[in-house]
């Protein structure tokens, strides 16, 4: 099956199997080593990629679904201004993931900050989830490195950068 | 494509005609609701044997939230996380539970509804709750050049080994809840049906009652790969029984359905999930007890 | 564009392999049945290998392939080469193999046990008025398959090349060299980053390369080989058996461990002299005898996971320790303030800080736990009629546990032989650090301080050699946190020559030095830089009947710390990792407070840092064991534990 499709940023043609699970392809045929994981259950949450600005994990999404998506690994993420409000509130806790699961783990953290943006709406309709919500989001990789109070020391601080980003914005 | 793999033919019917059409040309197919359960096979990637895919995401009946006077009616598509998002008014305190308790938000985008009911080998905790919430499913089947559509209970698509029992040609493509709200509810996992299945255990349970007379008891205990306990008796001995429960009550209860459980899972079932079946039942009626008592 | 051809020859692309592994215990193969031919399928087996079918280490030696005798189920029987990934997973399923099962064996294995004595037992065993006797065992556990390492490999002017992720590049190229039959200068290593939290990396790329270089030699092609098989630990059986007077002072003990390597037994005498490290107690006896040995049996081999058997022994003696306060009817911590003491026998082995100093720990740490209280509320629950009721929902224990954090080989250890790190003083200025040690930021940062603080230069001039193995010198396998303690004295002691030569000889200025050649020599085996403390807190949960971790307390006293805030954070992630290890669950609670408080402080010393990475995860262990024993009162000597375990604990079968 041939597909279009947009990966950090770059236009991409493939040619590969309808059913292929998207960290394969990114493994293999786009060679981005991110998902360096393959737990063969989906239980690991060690692939997570940014679909469409939303996280998914990459081994539970098949190739004949990447029509025309845009797909952001965490090396993309990297370059983009966002990934600068993690790094900033990796470095303010003095916490981070461990390198097994900091690629995914950060991702994860970007796709809670979302939630708390209504673009439209402006800062005043800002919904930031509950410490429990951010606990279990995290716990999706089973890489037990980071307690519960280390994760909401991060999303809080890395919250209040992206904030401050889009009040600029604003 | 790679030497030898045939990469699937993947069919997207636009519409439920279309999607009949396609499944009487293509008995063999494997429907794709979200794909969480699928994909998450041992041996899903590479395989010779893959089948043909027929897509559901592309039929907008199959994504609808519907509300009418009695029912919440939602299509099969319906992904968790709409159902917690655009459902959060009307759905059953029991069924925001289970669902949040599921999986994290980035799966519940994934994970459909009708997926999640219709998994083969595995039940997980959201036909439990459904049923004990007394849910009903639609199901289309189709005859050559009719379609034949009815409304059932959806414990009657499961035997007490939780396998479900739709034929081939039957297709889920609605699931509907009444409105009618229990007064006491509670839902308790331990384990995690798809990593350790073995050791896990789910407990659904919805109660109705009025002036601390019960009008419904509704249990639904499940072993994910060797049981689904509707224990209906014990709604019928229930039902008219004033809370709280005394000890000698609580005690028959869970016996009853510890009685049960053995002769339906048999030889499978592990100490450590007998173990946890009876400390749910047990603590769930102490639990009763407790709002019963608060309430006056 | 990337686009994946369909018309594949098998030297015009990448060849792409998977090794086909026993999936019985133990037995021989009768007979190996390929899918009818098919010239795009390459396979390789035993009798392929250009040089010797075997693996060294240091002396020992395993077969790469099984040749007919299977010993360990996901022994590599032989490998399978295709066009892409997907064709040969999906052809590797075809192939069918016969075996013959056998009875799996276990049998002591030579050489001679590692005993190890002071004073006489038996005599006081005979006076003694109680004698308390308990066995422990660290279970095996493994590490997740999902993992992948990937090797790939290819010829290039006549060299062949290999790039892996790998704790020992230098193996990798000597095992590649051996199985190919070709010399070590023909063979060059490009290290791959990694992050091997458990040695995941030490072996298994030398035996991927090994099969994919094979591969590359007989096909004339590049070969890209992934594989994802767990790394296991050693489980051990600790069984100690101690002599009390008639208060509960203890006077003698009898220590017997035995270790189960699996089906090849590797770094055997290091294992023995680490593990021997750990079961050595803190409390004084007049008589104490240890006995060490090594078995063999039909698991995957096994050896480094993280440490090499310190932990193991180490959450033994812990927990023995609180046992012996629970016979003494003393709170535990008490009874370590009052009977750990300084050892001139102890610290022949372990040479450690100050006993006062973790005594002073103790205390601190049970302080900011209030251990006292919580260990009263909890005993007496635990004498209550209906423990672990689901009416009363309530079943909780607390532990303490504590010791010493060594890292590196034991200063007589062969292993140290040939490791090598070299620095270079250049004409601008500018530093060159040699090593094959992969160059993390943890590491380069410590190496960097030691660097600027003896050479005076600034951090921006200081690189790290980070090519392939034929510019890099060899440091040996990197376990055992080398890169803190050993690897600190080496540059150290470049740093100091250089320093002498530097305005006396013209640069570049290169000086290497090897772990033999900076080791004090010494009989003592290890020396531990710090102490550490740990209080935990748990529950069962009498719904589920799932462990939940409530609060640990931690306090550790480093002689010396380069960042403490880095050590937390480390700790942090040991201790999580840990307790998930052994089905304990750190549970999120609202309004409760944090779970883990962790304090790390630095002597000021001057002396290298020793890390703490194995003697926490003992710790861990210990606590753990010792707080569900109050929770269920039961005695829990087996971790981690499984549900089977508390459904034994709860119907009374200890």
């Amino acid at each position: 099956m041939k597909i279009t499709c947009t990966i950090d940023n770059k236009h991409i043609l493939l040619n590969v199997n309808s059913n292929k699970p998207l960290n394969l392809i990114l493994m293999e045929d786009v060679e981005k080593n991110q998902t360096y994981t393959r737990c063969r259950d989906g239980n690991c949450g060690n692939c997570v990629v940014l679909l469409n600005e939303e996280a998914v994990l990459s081994c539970l999404i098949p190739a004949f679904r990447l029509k025309g998506v845009r797909i952001l690994t965490f090396e993309g993420y990297q370059k983009s201004r966002f990934w600068h409000d993690l790094e900033r509130a990796y470095n303010d806790t003095g916490s981070h993931p461990c390198p097994h699961c900091f690629a995914s783990k950060t991702l994860i953290f970007e796709s809670l900050l979302q939630m708390i943006i209504k673009s439209e709406a402006g800062p005043s309709q800002d919904e930031e989830p509950d410490n429990e919500v951010i606990v279990h989001e995290i716990g999706l990789n089973t890489c037990a490195c980071l307690d519960a109070q280390e994760i909401i020391a991060i999303f809080k601080s890395a919250a209040t950068y992206r904030r401050r980003r889009r009040v600029r914005r604003y | 494509m790679y030497e030898g793999i045939r990469s699937p033919a993947v069919h997207m019917p636009k519409t439920l005609n279309d999607l009949i059409s396609a499944s009487s040309r293509f008995p063999n197919a494997t429907f794709w609701a979200g794909g969480t359960f699928i994909m998450s096979r041992n041996n899903y990637y590479p395989t010779r044997k893959s089948k043909d895919i027929i897509s559901l995401n592309e039929i907008p009946e199959l994504k609808r939230i519907n509300r009418t006077d009695r029912y919440l009616e939602m299509g099969c598509m319906v992904t968790f996380e709409q159902m917690l998002t655009v459902g959060k008014q009307v759905l059953p305190g029991l069924l925001q539970m289970t669902l949040e308790q599921t999986a994290t938000m980035i799966i519940r985008r994934q994970m459909t509804l009708g997926g999640a009911i219709c998994t083969p080998g595995v039940r997980i905790a959201l036909s439990g709750t459904l049923a004990a919430l007394q849910a009903e499913v639609e199901i289309k089947t189709s005859l050559g050049t009719k379609t034949e559509t009815q409304w059932i209970e959806i414990e009657r698509i499961y035997n007490k080994q939780g396998v479900l029992q739709l034929k081939k040609n039957d297709l889920v493509t609605r699931i509907r809840v009444g409105f009618e709200r229990e007064t006491f509810s509670s839902f308790l996992i331990a384990g995690n049906p798809m990593i350790n299945p073995e050791e896990t255990v789910m407990l659904s349970f919805a109660c109705s009652y009025n002036q601390s007379v019960i009008s419904r008891f509704r249990m639904c205990l499940t072993f994910p790969t060797i049981l689904f306990l509707i224990p209906l008796e014990i709604d019928l001995m229930m039902h008219g029984t004033t809370l709280p429960l005394t000890s000698q009550q609580i005690k028959r209860v869970v016996q009853s359905i510890m009685e049960e459980v053995q002769v339906i899972a048999t030889d499978a079932v592990l100490p450590i999930q007998l173990e946890r079946a009876r400390r749910f039942t047990e603590s769930t009626l102490h639990e009763l007890n407790a709002q019963s008592l608060s309430e006056r | 564009m990337v686009d994946k051809a369909t018309n594949l020859t098998l030297t015009s692309q990448t060849i792409h392999g998977i090794v086909i592994r026993a999936n019985i215990d133990s037995g021989s193969i009768l007979g190996i049945n390929f899918p009818k031919p098919d010239k795009r399928f390459f396979v390789l087996e035993a009798k392929d290998i250009i040089g010797a079918n075997t693996i060294s280490v240091y002396g020992d030696e395993f077969p790469l392939f099984a040749s007919t005798d299977i010993t360990y189920k996901g022994q590599p029987l032989f490998a399978l080469f295709g066009p892409d990934a997907e064709a040969v997973e999906i052809k590797s399923r075809e192939i069918e193999i016969d075996f013959q099962l056998s009875q799996a064996q276990t049998q002591i294995e030579k050489p001679q046990p590692l005993t190890y004595k002071w004073g006489d037992v038996d005599e006081i065993f005979t006076q003694s008025e109680t004698i308390v006797e308990r066995t422990y065992l660290d279970r095996q556990v493994w590490t997740r398959e999902d993992t992948i390492m990937q090797v790939i490999t290819w010829l290039e002017d006549d060299m062949l090349k290999v790039e892996a992720p790998t704790q020992w590049p230098f193996h990798v190229r000597d095992t590649v060299a051996q199985i190919c039959g070709r010399t070590q200068k023909s063979v060059v290593v490009y290290p791959q980053p990694h992050f091997s939290a458990k040695d995941e990396k030490i072996l298994l790329p030398s035996i991927l390369a090994a099969i994919s270089a094979l591969a590359t030699i007989k096909l004339g092609a590049r070969v890209q080989m992934n594989s994802h098989f767990p790394t296991y630990n050693s489980p051990v059986t600790i069984t100690r058996k101690t002599a009390l007077d008639a208060k509960g002072k203890p006077l003698a003990e009898e220590v017997k461990a035995v270790v189960d390597q699996g089906a090849y037994s590797l770094f055997t005498a290091e294992l023995l002299t680490q593990a021997l490290a750990g079961l050595l107690p803190l409390y004084h006896l007049q008589a104490f005898s240890a006995e060490l040995s090594v078995i063999t049996s039909s698991t995957p081999p096994s050896h480094f996971y993280g440490d090499l058997g310190y932990s193991s022994t180490l959450f033994s003696t812990e927990t023995h320790a609180s046992a012996l306060a629970k016979q003494a009817q003393m709170n535990p911590a008490n009874w370590r303030i009052k009977y750990y003491v300084e050892s001139f026998e102890r610290n022949s082995i372990v040479e450690t800080l100050p006993i006062s100093k973790l005594r002073d720990l103790i205390g601190i740490t049970c302080g900011a736990a209030d251990f006292s209280r919580h260990n009263a509320v909890y005993e007496l629950q635990r004498r209550a009629k209906r423990p672990l009721s689901a009416f009363l929902n309530y079943s909780r224990g607390i532990g303490i546990s504590c010791g010493a954090g060594i890292s590196g080989f034991s200063t007589n250890s062969a292993l140290h032989t040939a490791a090598k790190i070299a620095v270079t003083l250049d004409t601008k200025d500018h530093v060159v650090v040699n090593t094959s040690f992969y160059p993390s930021k943890k590491t380069t940062a410590l190496w960097s301080s030691i660097i600027i603080k003896e050479l005076s230069l600034e951090k921006e001039t200081i690189t790290f050699v980070e090519n392939d193995t034929t510019q890099m010198v060899d440091t040996g396998p990197e376990v055992l946190s080398l890169d803190v303690e050993r690897s600190a004295m080496m540059i150290t002691h470049c740093c100091e020559v250089i320093k002498r030569k530097r305005f006396q000889e013209p640069l570049p200025i290169t000086e290497a030095v090897t772990a033999k050649g900076t080791i004090p020599n010494r009989d003592i085996q290890f020396s531990s830089k710090n102490w550490g403390c740990l209080v935990l807190q748990l529950e069962i949960n009498t719904i589920t009947l799932e462990i939940e971790a409530r609060q640990i307390w931690g306090r550790f006293s480093f002689s010396n710390t380069p960042d403490t805030k880095q050590l937390q954070v480390k700790f942090k992630h040991i201790i999580n990792s840990s307790l998930h290890e052994n089905n304990i669950i750190p549970v999120y609670r609202k309004e409760a407070p944090p779970l883990m408080d962790i304090e790390v402080d630095s002597l000021g010393d001057q002396a290298y840092p020793s890390s703490a990475t194995s003697a926490l995860r003992a710790m861990v262990m210990a606590a753990c064991a010792s707080a569900l024993s109050q929770a269920l009162n039961c005695d829990v000597a087996t971790m981690p534990v499984t549900s089977d375990d508390i459904i034994g604990y709860i119907g009374g079968r200890t």
